[in-house]
């Protein structure tokens, strides 16, 4: 798969929830050769102490302007960096990485259940679903109705493919108040789907998983791990899998939900 | 400038090669430069049986480095032969294959399974620790130190580099047992023993508790060792801790190392082993360089 070290230029920040951005880089190769589901390397060029780049899924890409759009949260110095850079900073970024989405070939109706920040890595998916022509419906759950910044691009996917988006959030301020298991699971035992494909925190997923791979559909899962090299060569992000270690950022980021070993 | 050198019987056209388990098999750098630009691929350590390593988290960052805590995953010298070793043996560039064991006899069958391959050197990372001298690593007493390198030089007529670990009271103690049992080269830093801790959750960052701190945070005491070794034993030294671009590498060279690997480096940026072996070369012309050797051990020191 092919992969580079692109200098990027930032084209955009917004702010969209308090301590959450989304970033526009202007990134041409990696706009044009970005797969659902991958994710970049990102480098933080002023900080001091702040050594590795940082890891962030491909959220949208806009080919008519060669830019991609990175969605992150302020954690920690890096991620802080990031949110203080100007519109024409530099901004370098390795990929594209990770082995992305698998959608079955002959694929005709899809659930993507998405928690918190994970969605954004849904995004790109959806997209590539409807214009498939397959149904799609899409769960969403966010802590509280502030943090559904994303919700207008999956609510054109879902339109388009004629199907529903359904929200859950933590302190009931819009729609289902509780978790999006309370939704994903009537859903999928109504039957019918046959991809399943969810991202979010690792207990979301744990909570999400059993319902999905108990039915007869292709489930996966995108799974998040520190890493250092994110190119497959230090051995940091391992999971475990029915078929040994596999490395996260290679062999993954997106793996079969059958074969994690929760 | 003229950029060949010589470690122990293994010609290298450059003085560059990768730090081992910074690298992968060479293949995860291809799609960023053409990897037959180094002097050498250091491979990732090779033991006897399969290794699974530790629990993860096996990382932390820290101010400017990292610790590792890997463990030493790798699928054993049979699965390496079968599955590793070709992509790299086949194109042109030397290889050194670095080996791990936790006890003499280990090393010694793996170099005797690997004398079988296309392997042109041999890095004995010598910071395991040995089962049958209670855990305690082989890199950390002169005598094992000692021992093992003998284990290995019974097994080879390849040029022999025994990788040192700085975690010792007397570096240039444990450099000279080395040279003495036979090794042709030294390779010198391994990563310096260190901790970190998550203030919120009140945890260890590791989940071994303990790992390897590597990068731009250990270079000075990567380059004093170098120093040191270089003014106690006569054989080549491969320098490394720390490189992040062809300037750190000259500091190497002048400390008395005669090539120098990239490890992190790697990490934060994937073409940082070619920008060194250009930058080797930029600054050769721009200071009217004719051979590298002239700056290996030039470092002038006021008496």
């Amino acid at each position: 798969m092919e992969k580079t070290v692109e200098q990027g230029r930032l084209l955009g920040l917004d702010e969209v929830a308090d301590g959450i951005f989304c970033a526009e880089v202007l990134a041409p190769f990696i706009c044009e050769h970005a797969l659902p589901g991958q994710f970049v390397q990102v480098k933080v060029e002023e900080a001091s102490v702040q050594l590795l780049r940082i890891p962030l899924c491909v959220y949208d890409v806009n080919p008519e302007i060669n830019s991609i759009e990175l969605f992150f949260e302020v954690r920690g110095e890096g991620t802080e960096q990031l949110s203080r850079l100007h519109m024409g900073d530099a901004v370098s970024i390795v990929g594209p990485l990770g082995d992305g989405w698998h959608i079955p070939a002959d694929m005709r109706s899809a659930l993507l259940i998405g928690g918190g920040l994970g969605a954004a890595t849904l995004n790109l998916l959806a997209r590539a679903i409807q214009q498939r022509g397959a149904s799609l419906d899409f769960v969403l759950g966010v802590p509280s109705a502030d943090q559904l910044a994303f919700r207008d691009r999956f609510e054109r996917s879902v339109e388009l493919a004629g199907g529903s988006l359904k929200i859950a959030t933590d302190d009931g301020s819009e729609g289902h108040h509780g978790l999006c298991t309370d939704l994903s699971d009537p859903l999928i035992a109504e039957g019918g789907y046959d991809y399943i494909a969810v991202c979010g925190p690792t207990p979301m997923l744990r909570a999400a998983v059993p319902a999905a791979i108990a039915s007869d559909a292709a489930v996966e899962v995108c799974l998040e791990s520190l890493m250092a090299c994110g190119i497959g060569a230090c051995l940091s992000c391992v999971v475990k899998t029915t078929d040994g270690l596999k490395r996260c950022c290679t062999d993954g980021t997106v793996f079969d939900a059958r074969e994690v070993l929760w | 400038m003229k950029m060949n050198v010589d470690i122990g019987g293994l010609q290298m056209k450059n003085p560059v090669t990768c730090a081992s388990g910074t690298f992968g098999s060479g293949r995860e750098f291809a799609d960023f430069f053409d990897i037959t630009r180094l002097g050498a691929v250091t491979t990732k350590g090779v033991s006897l049986e399969p290794w699974e390593g530790n629990d993860t988290p096996r990382m932390a960052e820290t101010a400017s480095g990292m610790l590792n805590s890997i463990g030493l995953q790798n699928p054993g010298v049979e699965a390496f032969c079968a599955e590793t070793l070709p992509w790299i043996a086949e194109r042109d560039v030397p290889v050194i294959v670095n080996v791990s064991g936790h006890s003499e006899d280990e090393y010694a069958q793996v170099i005797a399974r690997l004398e079988e391959e296309a392997v042109d050197a041999y890095e004995i990372n010598i910071s395991c620790p040995n089962v049958d001298a209670g855990g305690m690593a082989f890199g950390c007493d002169a005598k094992l130190a000692a021992s093992v390198v003998a284990a290995c030089r019974a097994q080879t007529g390849r040029p022999l580099i025994a990788k040192l670990t700085p975690n010792v009271t007397d570096i240039c103690e444990i450099a000279r047992s080395c040279v003495d049992a036979g090794c042709d080269a030294l390779s010198l830093i391994n990563t310096v023993l260190g901790m970190a801790i998550d203030a919120q959750r009140r945890r260890p960052k590791l989940a071994r508790v303990t790992g390897g701190l590597s990068g731009p945070a250990i270079k000075p005491i990567a380059l004093r060792d170098v120093y040191e070794v270089h003014r106690a034993v006569d054989v080549p030294l491969i320098g490394m801790g720390g490189i992040m671009c062809a300037e750190d590498a000259v500091e190497f060279l002048l400390a008395g190392a005669t090539a120098v690997a990239v490890g992190t480096g790697n990490f934060v940026d994937p073409d940082t082993c070619a920008d060194v072996v250009s930058g080797l070369v930029a600054y050769g012309d721009e200071h009217g360089i004719d051979d590298i050797h002239e700056l290996i051990g030039g470092l002038e020191v006021d008496a």
